[in-house]
């Protein structure tokens, strides 16, 4: 290889036109120069182009976190949503006294008025069995009903007073499916009535057992009460028949109930007269039978047209000609129960004709007398009307247990189906922060309670008490951490010399690396006992710390000047250790004479008397010192920064005119650094925000809305570790548990955006000063 | 055409009209905020002397010079306009390797900005990125360019020391080391004595002397007296402008254009 | 001279000082904090005395031994059970550590200071940390050998001594074959439960695959039968090992006066705390503290070491590392060298600075549901469908939660990176340039050598956030108690998506976790202690690397 130095010579020789002739050698030499240089500019634009893709690649995917979250959000606002009805080739004859449909199994049940169960192929339509239901010999069918728990079980009453409880599997047996009627009380017929015919029936099955009620036209209504096997041999069976069997005469007066409701509140029972009144009777054991409230479900014009009890059996919907649904549920004030109209959705401008509810959701599906199809939702108070059935008009529809699909049966006697996605029916932007009327509740409230252990229990999904616990506790930590770190900034910031505050500055900073876990644990577990116990000592040294650092100024003013001197160089810190601690011993030793003195021995006794303070150990103000502790780094450290880059000539501006160095500070370098210590409160607050560990431990995570400075609360952050392991993937809860972190993230993005902005904008003002 | 432009050269001193070297044409320079720097500026620097580039403050000699090599290339918004040719071809074509160029176009800093490594490493750097692998010629090419820098007696004894523990002339003179190791044909050197002290720009100044027997020297000064002592040519620049090119002595003694004169009279500047 | 109040107020001087009071309160807090976790932490291994006392309140009155673990003052109405205590003002009680939990129920007790009688501290008194049921206090009596007394029970004084020396050279025995069985267990019946395992998938994995497989299969079984007979062969030998340590038991005369039989297998550690000087409890101290760091948990993490949490830490901090250490600094390479420069590239700068101050919990989720989830989910539909439903990666792991954390720590390397790639002096890349160098060996060769620093100090502090980072890695990998380690002797070695055990969520699970609370206190405050100087010492580093790197800046510069 031939270059540097001797290369550069003969290359110059030869530019210059000097005669020379190449060598062959050096000539090859150059070649291989050359390649060598074609090589490295390949690489630099390789090189270029890897970095620059991996780069984007990498920067993009951090910005991912912001578009999985949408994804995982959107579905939420997506609503619901109805294929075209399908009709299946089958046509019936009459009124179906029963209709249902299971789509898991993918089977359809039907039940006429002959008692005869016919069992259809969900998807081709085909009759799968005709299966006579369990009835006494020449008995007629007259009465059904479903129960209440949404088990799947129903009863049937006959022209001669009795009564049989079934049930329905589906057995997949090599492809083919066997669907069967089964009787988990036995398939002989249960006698209730004394040969008087049924004319009304509730059901409802629980861990205690199966309730039965029976009333005819005349005589006594009966309720039979008896226990179930609770563990079935398998999943899918049904529950068999145990042992103990009660069975008793309610005597409610002269109502003649068309329709009979069992809550699940075995307290109640629901009575629906001829007359669309319907009757709150109190049927709980040892007592007479009592009628609490009577009440019209319809308006005078009205004619009520469907009813049904929705999901988890506390609340019923009643449906109208006019077009109308109401829910309805007993509400129970200062001890008396009464039955209230909680909302009403007025859907279709013509009657409601078929009308059916989820088993699980508050959700029920409607349809009009013209067709329309409304999909609502009870709780979220969400409707939609995601399509039309344009053959005859509907009689009987029947939602899927999951409400994925919907059977309908027409005049005609035509069966269809209808797919319906509705997965998150339970969602709405109102539900999540407006106040909702949720069952078993005297009135609206905000809740967050988002249990999915069990059906019976609404789910209640506002995330305003989160969202309020999240302010509560970064404001508690603002509170204390604000002052303490802008009072620190201002000394180290602006009258520490610059040596000692590169010496401090890290040891503060120092704060901002332990871990929060450790934080939260001291908090939960030394810290809230201590609080606890020593309530007014910490009161007491809340005033008396300043004042021991007041007076340590005063004494050393009182000093002659030529000592003073000293203390200007900002080690003024030092000597306030000691202060600090004998102010706090001093707060220690004084509490309980303070305490009997002035607060009849015990503070936190009379808290709670003179202002109704409850105080609850793991509470705000454990949390305002653990989580300000936690921030005060984050705020420190950029209001120092502020505070310290104020260009120098303007405070010796004012110096030279005769201020001093606090009016200097007041008058000229705060106001120059408020941007700055104004981003530096943005940063610290956005880390209150989404800080977890701290809250998650130092407090009782309850959601409660309450300001009080001696309770809990649950932050968003917190909830999500709680919470989001347990949830189902895909459903509402998860989903809106994604939105919470979503709210999370951009309200910290936000709010350190605009502090990044500030800062900026200052900085750059400096810059030009 | 070439004839035309060899006439620009006046005869130096001796009386031998050197061959061009470097020339612009018409070269115009426009930073952001349209700031411009340089305008329609026409020089032919002359080969193996030294012509230095003078003139008051802003007057853009720095971004001329950074020119030579395509050095502003870096800087963002920053527009071009014009020729530069060195040896006749156009450095701002398109297909113009700039790596290459700026092998062949070396350049000095004002600052001495040695690398954070070794003497032996900052000289061999150069060589290093062109795939010079062989450590006996590496040696030999750190030892020639060393001492052409005037330097290697100084250093000889502590090649692997950090090249940061020189002095400020010695860092300058080794900087100078570092960009003769690969060979280039010309010299910018922008200011590259103003950071030393006495004694060291004279050593640099007895090395340019040296030096402009085998290399295009272009020197940027604010430093008359060194520009007269050094300087072949010398070029006159103010507000962008090439305000008069010509052999330093007449230059220095008889100046065309009033601005000049004023200049070099110490009347503004 | 001396000056007035109106001056002294009006020269600023008391609000300087409440300035400097509020520097003071902050330094104050922070010491604070270290000190109680290192005495608290680091004290808990001291062997501390055992009491002796007869109890007054106990009906009738009885003799209790512990271990004094706290005090505080209340108010005696507070009490209401206790007639004795007199019904004004404040009385003292105190926690005992009384042990002896498989017999009483509970191992502490709160005790009115007032109402102990005959308190002393007798030197014979033992302690016997135990395997399980945490420790026991009492008087060794006796020792057996297969059911037969070895010394003779309650001799004179002297036998005391030598009963205690034959103990611990019983105890060393059972140590030594509990190393053997424990040896036995983790490797060699691992290794055959692994294979088994891997056969069961394999055979799956081919009933999945259909056609024809019976060679394949005859093959599978035929691995099995040699399986199953190494494995017979070694539970033979474990049987029998079992039924060596199980040989001695010690008799201990407890607080009752009753006697209990212990068997020596069962016991960690045996000592008599008054009977200690300072060297000896200083060896007892190592001892603990070495089982600390070095043992595994016991009692539902109360007792015992933190080996595991350490270790998964450590683990899962590496694996954070090598992911995040390549792709913060390409992205920091591209935002400072080839991004172009306009708004756009400022946005994402801001944005990317920005995403360091989202909350952790909200990675978590993102991790929870990006990963596990989505990647997880769709990982174990292509390459692990024998398995399923078990997930194999579709759930917390070690891989998905090393991803996460460098997630989590991307924009402070990239800060950190850009920073120092901002910081190296222009001049020098032109120099670079100058010489003819491409833009990329100026990068590879200049200024990425002297951005070395800033990445590490980058790094470091990445580790020192990932180190204690807890609420993420509950929703993404950490367990309370992790039954193997993710890097290990069996192929392939480091377990990707197995859960792990982590120092950050061990003081979580102690602190709030804990069915036993006060015995979990003094392990929650150790391993607090540990990490918090681990975390403290990295970022420590990096304060003065960074200090040391703008030193030798600032000399380049001039």
């Amino acid at each position: 290889m031939n270059t540097g130095v001797k290369y550069q010579r003969q290359n110059g020789s030869a530019t210059s036109g000097a005669a020379g002739k190449r060598k062959p050698k050096a000539r090859r030499a150059r070649q291989r120069l050359l390649r060598y240089a074609t090589r490295r500019r390949l690489w630099d634009r390789a090189a270029r182009a890897m970095v620059s893709m991996g780069g984007l690649g990498i920067i993009s995917s951090i910005l991912l976190i912001f578009f999985y979250l949408f994804y995982e959000v959107l579905p939420l606002f997506g609503g619901a949503n109805a294929g075209a009805a399908e009709i299946l080739p089958q046509v019936v004859a009459g009124e179906a006294m029963w209709l249902e449909a299971d789509p898991g199994a993918g089977v359809a049940l039907r039940i006429d008025e002959r008692g005869l169960a016919s069992f259809y192929d969900l998807t081709t339509g085909n009759l799968l069995d005709n299966e006579a239901l369990a009835a006494p010999a020449g008995a007629a069918l007259t009465a059904m009903a479903r129960d209440s728990a949404g088990s799947g079980l129903f009863a049937a009453g006959f022209d001669d007073g009795s009564v049989v409880m079934a049930g329905w599997n589906a057995a997949r047996e090599a492809g083919s499916i066997s669907p069967r009627l089964e009787y988990p009380l036995g398939p002989q017929s249960l006698a209730m009535l004394d040969g008087r015919a049924v004319r009304a029936l509730g059901l409802r099955s629980g861990p205690g057992g199966v309730s039965i009620a029976a009333a005819s036209d005349s005589g006594p209504l009966m309720l039979r009460e008896q226990a179930l096997d609770s563990t079935p041999p398998n999943l899918t069976a049904l529950p068999r028949a145990g042992a103990e069997i009660r069975q008793r005469e309610i005597v409610v007066g002269d109502i003649r109930p068309e329709q009979i409701l069992l809550p699940q509140d075995p307290r109640w029972m629901l009575l629906l007269t001829a007359t669309g009144e319907l009757n709150l009777a109190a049927i709980g054991p040892g007592n007479p039978a009592e009628i609490l409230d009577t009440v019209a479900l319809t308006t005078a014009t009205a004619r009520l047209t469907r009813m049904r009890l929705l999901a988890g059996g506390m609340s019923l919907i009643a449906a109208d000609d006019s077009g109308r649904a109401a829910q309805w549920f007993i509400v129970t004030e200062d001890g008396r129960a009464s039955l209230k109209k909680v909302r009403e959705f007025a859907l279709f401008d013509n009657a409601v004709a078929a009308l059916d509810v989820e088993r699980s959701r508050r959700v029920f599906a409607a349809v009009s007398g013209n067709g329309e199809l409304a999909l609502v939702n009870v709780t979220a108070e969400t409707v939609s009307f995601p399509g039309e059935w344009d053959g005859p008009a509907a009689l009987v529809a029947a939602l899927a247990p999951a409400g994925d699909l919907l059977l309908l049966e027409d005049a005609a006697g035509r069966l269809a189906t209808w797919r319906i996605d509705n997965p998150h029916a339970e969602f709405s932007m109102a539900a999540l922060w407006s106040e909702t009327w949720y069952e078993n509740y005297p009135e609206p409230a905000l809740v967050w309670q988002a249990t999915a252990a069990d059906d019976a229990l609404e789910p209640k999904y506002s995330l305003a008490p989160l969202t309020f616990g999240t302010l509560k506790a970064a404001l508690y930590a603002m509170l204390f951490a604000a002052p303490l770190a802008i009072c620190a900034a201002v000394f180290t910031g602006y009258f520490m010399p610059s040596g000692a505050r590169r010496q401090i500055k890290p040891l503060i900073e120092l704060m901002e690396a332990l871990p929060t876990v450790v934080i939260g644990f001291l908090a939960g577990l030394w810290l809230a006992p201590l609080v606890d116990a020593n309530l007014m000592a910490l009161a007491l040294g809340a005033l008396l710390l300043p004042l021991g650092v007041l007076l340590a100024s005063l004494a050393m003013a009182r000093l002659p000047e030529r000592l003073d001197l000293e203390w200007r160089e900002g080690w003024q810190i030092l000597a306030l250790a000691p202060v600090l601690l004998l102010a706090g011993m001093v707060a220690w030793l004084l509490a309980p004479d303070v305490e009997s003195l002035l607060f009849d021995g015990s503070l936190r006794d009379w808290l709670v008397q003179r202002w109704g303070l409850d105080y609850v150990s793991r509470n705000a103000l454990i949390i305002g010192a653990a989580m300000g502790f936690a921030v005060i780094p984050a705020i420190y450290s950029i209001a120092d920064d502020a505070i310290f880059t104020v260009p120098r000539h303007l405070s010796n501006g004012a110096l030279a005119i005769g201020a001093n160095h606090w009016q200097t500070l007041i008058w000229l370098i705060l106001p120059a650094a408020a941007p700055g210590i104004l981003s530096a409160l943005m940063i610290g607050f956005g880390r209150a925000i989404g800080e977890t560990m701290i809250v998650l431990m130092a407090t009782g995570n309850t959601p409660i809305m309450d300001a009080n400075l001696f309770e809990g609360m649950r932050s968003l952050a917190a909830n999500l570790a709680i919470e989001i392991p347990e949830s189902e993937v895909g459903s509402s809860h998860y989903r809106i548990l994604f939105l919470a972190s979503l709210v999370l993230l951009l309200f910290t993005f936000v709010i350190n955006s605009a502090a990044e902005l500030v800062r900026q904008r200052l900085r750059r003002k400096y810059r030009m000063i | 055409m070439n004839s035309e432009e060899l006439s620009e050269l006046n005869p130096d001193a001796d009386g031998v009209r050197p061959d061009p070297c470097l020339e612009t044409r018409n070269l115009s320079l426009r930073y952001a905020g349209n700031r411009r720097a340089l305008n329609k500026v026409r020089l032919t620097i002359p080969r193996q002397r030294v012509t230095a580039l003078i003139g008051p403050s802003g007057c853009g000699k720095t971004s001329l010079l950074r020119c030579f090599n395509r050095l502003n290339d870096l800087v963002d918004d920053c527009v071009i306009t014009g020729r530069v040719r060195l040896e006749g071809k156009n450095i701002y074509a398109a297909k113009v390797d700039v790596t290459e160029l700026r092998r062949r176009v070396g350049m000095v800093f004002q600052k001495p900005n040695p690398f954070p490594k070794s003497i032996y490493e900052n000289v061999a750097f150069g060589l290093r990125i062109r795939g010079i692998k062989s450590r006996r010629r590496l040696d030999e090419i750190v030892q020639e360019s060393l001492s052409a820098a005037a330097l290697w007696e100084e250093v000889k004894d502590r090649l692997h020391k950090s090249a940061l523990e020189l002095s400020g002339g010695q860092q300058q003179r080794l900087v100078i080391a570092r960009t003769l190791a690969v060979a280039p044909e010309v010299l910018l050197l922008d200011e590259s004595a103003s950071a030393l002290d006495p004694i060291s720009t004279l050593k640099i100044e007895e090395l340019i002397s040296e030096l402009k027997k085998n290399y295009t020297i272009v020197i940027v000064t604010h430093n008359l007296q060194q520009a007269a002592r050094v300087a072949d040519y010398t070029a006159f620049m103010d507000m962008g402008e090439m305000v008069e090119f010509d052999t330093t002595a007449r230059i220095f003694t008889n100046p065309v254009r009033r601005r000049t004169e004023e200049y070099i009279t110490g009347r503004y500047g | 001279m001396k000056r007035s109040l109106a001056n002294w107020l009006e020269s600023g001087a008391p609000w300087v000082w409440l300035n400097a009071g509020a520097v003071t309160l902050c330094l104050t807090m922070v010491f604070g904090l270290l000190l109680l976790l290192g005495v608290k932490g680091l004290g808990h291994f001291w062997p501390r005395p055992v009491m002796q006392a007869r109890y007054l309140a106990a009906e009738p009155p009885a003799t209790i031994i512990g271990e004094f673990a706290a005090s505080e003052i209340i108010d005696a109405s507070e009490l209401n059970s206790i007639s004795l205590a007199e019904d004004n003002g404040a009385v003292e009680r105190q926690l005992l550590k009384l042990g002896n939990r498989d017999i009483s129920g509970g191992d502490f007790a709160w005790v009115l200071t007032g109402l102990l009688e005959d308190v002393g501290y007798p030197a014979e008194l033992a302690v016997l940390e135990r395997r399980e049921w945490g420790n026991q206090y009492g008087y060794l009596s006796g020792l057996r050998q297969a059911g037969a007394p070895v010394l003779p029970v309650e001799a004179s004084a002297g036998a005391g001594e030598a009963r205690w020396s034959e103990l611990h050279s019983r105890l060393d025995r059972a140590r030594d074959l509990r190393r053997e069985i424990e040896r036995i267990e983790r490797s060699i019946i691992a290794d055959i439960n692994f294979g088994m395992e891997r056969l069961r998938l394999e055979e799956r994995r081919l009933v999945f695959a259909g056609g024809d497989s019976a060679d394949a299969l005859r093959e599978n079984a035929r691995q099995r039968e040699s399986f199953d007979a190494q494995y017979a062969e070694i539970r033979l030998r474990l049987l029998e090992l079992n039924r060596q340590i199980q040989r001695d038991t010690a008799l201990l005369r407890i607080a009752d006066g009753s006697m209990v039989e212990i068997p020596v297998a069962d016991i960690v550690r045996a000592y008599r705390p008054n009977a200690m000087g300072w060297a000896e409890s200083l060896g007892v101290y190592l001892a603990r503290l070495i089982e600390f760091l070095s043992g595994n948990p016991r009692e539902a993490n109360t007792e015992g070491g933190l080996l595991p949490a350490l270790y998964g830490t450590t683990v899962m901090v590496m694996l954070m590392s090598v992911i995040v250490t390549p792709l913060g600094v390409v992205a920091a390479v591209y935002l400072s060298e080839y991004a172009p420069r306009g708004w756009l590239t400022r946005i994402i700068r801001v944005s990317v600075n920005n995403l360091a101050g989202v909350p952790s919990i909200v990675y978590g989720v993102f991790g929870l549901g990006f990963f596990i989830y989505l990647a997880g989910g769709e990982i174990d539909r292509l390459f692990y469908a024998e398995s399923l439903p078990a997930p194999t990666f579709g759930t917390p792991g070690l891989l998905w939660a090393s991803l996460t954390l460098a997630l989590l720590t991307l924009p402070v390397v990239i800060v950190a990176t850009e920073e120092g790639l901002g910081n190296v002096p222009a001049s020098l890349r032109e120099a670079s340039l100058a010489l003819g160098a491409t833009q990329f060996e100026t990068l590879w060769r200049v200024v990425l050598p002297l951005a070395r620093p800033s990445m590490l100090t980058g790094l470091i502090l990445a580790v020192a956030r990932a180190a204690g980072e807890v609420a993420p890695l509950m929703l993404v990998g950490v367990v309370k108690l992790a039954p193997s380690l993710p890097l290990d002797t069996q192929f392939p070695y480091l377990h990707l998506e197995q859960q792990f055990m982590h120092l950050g969520y061990h003081v979580f699970d102690l602190a709030t976790q804990s069915p036993n609370v006060e015995a979990a206190m003094p392990q929650a405050f150790a391993t607090a202690f540990l990490l918090v100087a681990l975390v403290t010492a990295l970022n420590l580093s990096a304060v003065v690397l960074r200090g040391r790197l703008r030193e030798r800046y600032r000399a380049m510069d001039t």
